[in-house]
């Protein structure tokens, strides 16, 4: 069923059908892999069996013999150092190895079943070094340094990292005067919480097919959710002019962040180059996604909280020790957002955080939906709960009192303008929709239900000048075709994109057509579909452009029906005059030029052009953090309500809801579906989406039959309630939503479940095992 | 993808399944006897499959039998657990088949695959453990039926080119009280941390488990305790103690949290098969 607009007939706040829905249902979307390029040869990786380990020889004689066999390739083939904030990433190991699963060798055959049997036989001799465990490991004096050569890395100026250690970012913030702010506090409490690294299994797994044709063109049909930033940073490391190199981005299988970035274009190029220019396929099987490829980064964190007796907060002292893997891809990044957002959506004005990226042997680690933000809401919220203990107070009452508005300073002491979201009304109505004041535990024998809240904040940490465009062009019957740099990744951005589209020009979504394939030599630049800011930037370039197509459209009309341009108006597939609505033409006779009734042709094809860069954004001060790093920032709350058997551990979530101030609902079902999702993929990062190592930091569950996601049969009841205090600098008063419900989640269930047990759990996964260890622990090992 | 060719054979009787099997081996392609075949994909996926030779069973009549006649209720190593679940009619193996993998995975995963198969689990034969069920084994050296227990050491010991044709149990078993429960990690779909089937014949009571151990545990030892006397923690505890020492820990929990689990199971299944 297609949904109508609304009564006084806006096409906002209407649950139009997604423009991807049907081919999608029906199989019939074509992803990266479903292009088979004729003369394309074929990639099977050998990765790292060791986490750290020296690489002291790669026999690959027997490999290289195998009929069917193109090349054999391994790090010192292919010598260039790449990384999206910091170049400290071959595109195979070089001398060392520094996680397990790290690609080593590549082999390029006819088939991918003789590049499969090929790679079987390379042998790979290693001396093991000892590795590093954990952040807090890496920042030891004595700990193995696993990038000795850091001083010659190339980075960008907004991140810091120090050589001679493992820190690859750190981000200071100092606001007021946390010292003293502590001495006058009445009260103190101090948490350390950890969690480790996991991964975002997207449904389709990461693929390149890179081609170098004859005369130096290089095509890269990639699954990305950045082709614009993967032609930027591929044209800087390798000196290809970013002229003679295509990125084409079809439909994506999920991202979640995990496709953000630069991931496996290099290694197909390099390769392609190396076989004389013949497309190969570099196509991850689902365990290659798992730990070859990065994921989420695990933490360690502190967080100090000061109170008065009010509730009132005055100090804060956090650490962030976030676990980055053997490279730093995006976790420089992540790391700076959670220092710059550390307090969380409260006023706090005294500050001090040191947020740290450190290199450690596991998985490295990229973009995860929440960006920083879940690790940073998971570890204050932990301390929230634990002040509200503390004080004896209604951890709701608590999180009112310091609600962050207008007015206030952020970490980076910004101050908050009327665009700021209503904390108190999101938690007021999510502390409504699971029953909050009818009591927060309930006990029945063995079985405790019990409720949590949390707040989130979340701003996108985008480079300043972070950009996008839009073109519309228009067809014969005057429907129009919208061409952007955003890509589908499952979000359904075209169907949001054409209704701010239709909006404005009064006509139905339907007759706005959205290019839906990414070429970069055909849509203008857009920084990258990521961060929650595609509806807004693209959006915002989006309405730039149709504003621009109708002033053309205007102007064509103007002269056949003879009034001055500034007296049309255009809605509803008509250009006409604004107090007489008799006089004018149908778009369809403009569009592509007038023609008068003796041939005479005027006009031409309108193209509106849109672009957008983002305002005022500026860099932290490196010892401050002083700055405007955030756009806008999303701000919500969630509660849950679970189930815990305090005899055995097993639980049950009950009920998950989020409230979320978004400016504006452009779609209330595509809204609701990606906050469902982002709960649900919430609950999997708290329950089970964790990596498990052996005591040589060797995964052991990298396969989908132990590394465990969430089923059908398995979702609490959801509720998604929304609300709306415009983001005026977003189109039509929109602001980001769709990482944000993910935020709250690891910090609401850590507060239901600790609720449960009668005490405060501050590490994940949280497990039955863990759940009834730690309900024993409370019994004093009763039973 | 499968990275390595294979001979697939697909007999359509017991004495070609033996012959090819023969055949296979003396080529020197190790092979193995297919039926869903489920195991046998992911792990030739993961170059952990050293066999080049398959010999399907799914074509012998005798692998497909699900029939209740003479006085026993007997399935084929080639019924898919699916049509365990959906027949019920031993609802004791139905509930235990029904907690291996998922649906979709049922549809093809077959009886004989689970209970000899490479997976340590075999959670389908716990209920032909408990019931006294019988085994009937095609080989070299002919067709023979025996008692399950007879040939379990932690696995099926079949001989060298011997498969499994079906398993049954007498149609009095069907009756019996019987208790099964299940724990996993967390997920639903996972390998059991506690797989636990009991049933009770007179005053002799049965349990098998999987999970606990490395192996599928069923032991005369353990059900002695167990049909002994004492409250039913005592008993359950005395037979927890008989296997205490081979109780894992592993990625998906710790041998105290297993034993924990094995024990309240134990006594919840006497509870069940007794009251």
């Amino acid at each position: 069923m297609q949904a109508e607009s609304t009564k006084d007939g806006s096409r906002l706040g209407v649950s139009y059908r997604r423009k991807d829905a049907l081919d999608k249902v029906h199989g019939r979307t074509q992803y990266t892999d479903d292009f088979r390029v004729p003369g394309m040869l074929h990639t099977a990786v050998v990765p790292s069996s060791r986490a750290h380990a020296k690489i002291v020889n790669i026999d690959k004689t027997e490999a290289a013999g195998m009929v069917g066999v193109h090349g054999v390739f391994t790090g010192e083939d292919l010598p260039y150092l790449i990384g999206l904030y910091l170049g400290d990433k071959p595109a195979l190991a070089r001398d060392r190895v520094r996680f397990f699963g790290e690609p080593v060798v590549a082999v390029v055959a006819e088939s991918e079943k003789v590049a499969l049997q090929a790679a079987a036989r390379v042998k790979i001799d290693y001396e093991d070094l000892p590795a590093v465990t954990s952040p807090r490991e890496g920042l030891r004096k004595d700990a193995p340094v696993l990038h000795p050569d850091m001083a010659e890395y190339v980075h960008i100026p907004a991140i810091h990292p120090e050589p001679g250690s493992n820190v690859a970012n750190r981000t200071k913030i100092r606001k007021g005067d946390a010292a003293k702010a502590f001495d006058e506090a009445d009260v103190v409490v101090e948490g350390e919480f950890q969690f480790p690294p996991g991964d975002h299994v997207c449904m389709e797994p990461r693929i390149a097919v890179a081609e170098v044709k004859a005369d130096g063109q290089v095509i890269i049909r990639s699954s990305t959710q950045s082709p614009y930033g993967v032609r930027g940073i591929m044209s800087r490391a390798m000196g290809i002019p970013p002229g003679k190199l295509t990125i084409i981005a079809p439909a994506v299988g999920g991202g979640f962040g995990g496709k953000a970035g630069v991931q496996l274009e290099p290694l197909a190029y390099l390769l392609s180059k190396a076989v004389g220019g013949r497309p190969v396929r570099v196509a991850n099987s689902r365990e290659h996604d798992l730990m070859s490829s990065p994921g989420a980064p695990g933490l360690q964190s502190r967080v100090r909280l000061g109170a008065r007796k009010d509730g009132t907060l005055i100090a804060a002292d956090i650490e962030f020790l976030f676990d980055s893997g053997g490279y730093a891809d995006y976790a420089v990044n992540v790391s700076r957002a959670a220092g710059y957002s550390c307090t969380g959506p409260y006023r706090i004005d005294n500050v001090t955080a040191d947020s740290i990226c450190v290199y450690t042997n596991h998985p490295f680690a990229t973009a995860y939906r929440g960006f920083g933000h879940i690790e940073m809401t998971y570890s204050i919220e932990r301390a929230m709960e634990m002040l509200a203990e503390r004080l004896g107070m209604d951890p709701v009452e608590l999180r009112l009192k310091n609600a962050i508005k207008a007015g206030d300073t952020t970490p980076t002491q910004n101050v908050l303008d009327s665009n700021t979201g209503d904390l108190s009304e999101c938690i007021r109505r999510v502390t409504k929709a699971i029953d909050w004041d009818s009591g927060t535990t309930q006990t029945a024998g063995d079985v405790v239900r019990a409720k949590g809240i949390s707040c989130y904040w979340k701003a996108p940490a985008i480079p300043t000048f972070t950009d996008a465009s839009a073109m519309v062009s228009f067809n014969e019957d005057g429907s129009v075709n919208l061409m952007t740099g955003a890509v589908e990744i499952g979000q359904g951005i075209f169907t949001g994109l054409s209704q701010v589209v239709a909006e404005r020009l009064g006509i139905d979504p339907e007759q706005v057509h959205c290019v839906s394939e990414v070429m970069t030599d055909r849509a203008a630049h857009d920084w990258t579909t990521a961060a929650s800011r595609t509806l807004f930037m693209v959006g915002r370039a989006a309405l730039g452009a149709v504003d621009d197509a109708v002033a053309q459209i205007k102007e064509v009309a103007a002269a056949p029906l003879r009034v001055p341009v500034e007296d049309l108006t255009v809605a509803g597939g008509r250009v006409f005059v604004a107090d007489e609505p008799d006089i004018g033409l149908d778009l369809s006779d403009v569009v592509l030029g007038y023609v008068y009734e003796n041939g005479n042709a005027i006009g031409g094809p309108i193209i509106g052009r849109g672009r957008y860069i983002a305002r005022h954004l500026s860099h932290l001060d490196p010892e401050t953090g002083e700055g405007h790093p955030g756009l806008e920032w999303t701000i919500g709350a969630e509660g849950v309500e679970v189930e815990v058997n305090r005899r055995t551990g097993a639980y049950r979530i009950l009920k998950s809801a989020c409230a979320m101030d978004v400016g504006r609902v452009i779609n209330p079902a595509l809204a609701r579906g990606q906050v469902v999702g982002a709960m649900a993929m919430g609950i999997g990062y708290t329950t089970r989406e964790a990596f498990e190592f052996d005591n040589r930091e060797r995964i052991l569950n990298g396969k989908l039959r132990d590394f465990k996601i969430l089923r059908y049969g398995e979702h609490p009841e959801y509720v998604v309630d929304f609300v709306e205090t415009p983001q005026r600098d977003g189109p039509f008063g929109a602001r980001g939503l769709g990482e944000q419900g993910i935020v709250g989640m690891p910090a609401v269930l850590s507060a239901a479940f600790s609720r449960a047990v009668g005490k405060q759990l501050n590490e994940m996964p949280i497990t039955p095992e863990y759940l009834w260890r730690s309900s024993r622990e409370v019994k004093g090992g009763a039973t | 993808m499968i990275p390595f060719d294979v001979v697939y054979f697909r007999p359509s009787n017991i004495d070609e399944a033996i012959t090819a099997f023969k055949e296979a081996d003396d080529e020197g392609l190790k092979p193995r006897f297919l039926s869903g075949g489920t195991e046998i994909v992911t792990m030739a996926r993961d170059n952990k499959m050293p066999a080049r030779a398959f010999i399907d069973l799914k074509e012998i009549s005798e692998c497909h039998t699900l029939e209740t006649g003479s006085g026993r209720f007997t399935v084929g190593a080639c019924v898919p657990l699916n049509r365990i679940v959906e027949g019920n009619t031993w609802p004791l193996l139905a509930k235990a088949s029904r907690g291996v993998a998922d649906h979709t995975v049922r549809n093809t995963l077959t009886l004989g695959g689970n209970a000899a198969g490479m997976l340590p689990y075999r959670e389908a034969l716990l209920p032909f453990l408990v019931g006294e069920g019988a085994a009937t084994l095609a080989g070299p050296g002919g067709t023979r039926t025996v008692g399950v227990r007879e040939i379990f050491e932690k696995r099926l010991r079949l001989e060298a080119g011997e498969f499994l044709v079906s398993l049954s149990v007498s149609e009095e078993a069907l009756a019996m009280p019987s208790h099964y429960e299940r724990h996993t990690k967390d997920a639903r779909v996972d390998y059991p941390l506690v797989s636990l089937t009991m049933l009770r014949n007179g005053s002799q009571v049965r349990a098998a488990f999987a999970g606990a151990a490395a192996y599928p545990v069923a032991e005369d030892e353990l059900d002695d305790a167990l049909s002994g006397t004492g409250t039913t923690e005592e008993r359950a505890r005395k037979a927890v103690a008989v296997i205490e020492k081979a109780i894992r820990s592993d990625m998906r929990a710790g041998a105290e949290y297993r034993q924990f689990l094995l024990t309240e199971a134990l006594a919840a299944g006497l509870n069940a098969v007794e009251g």
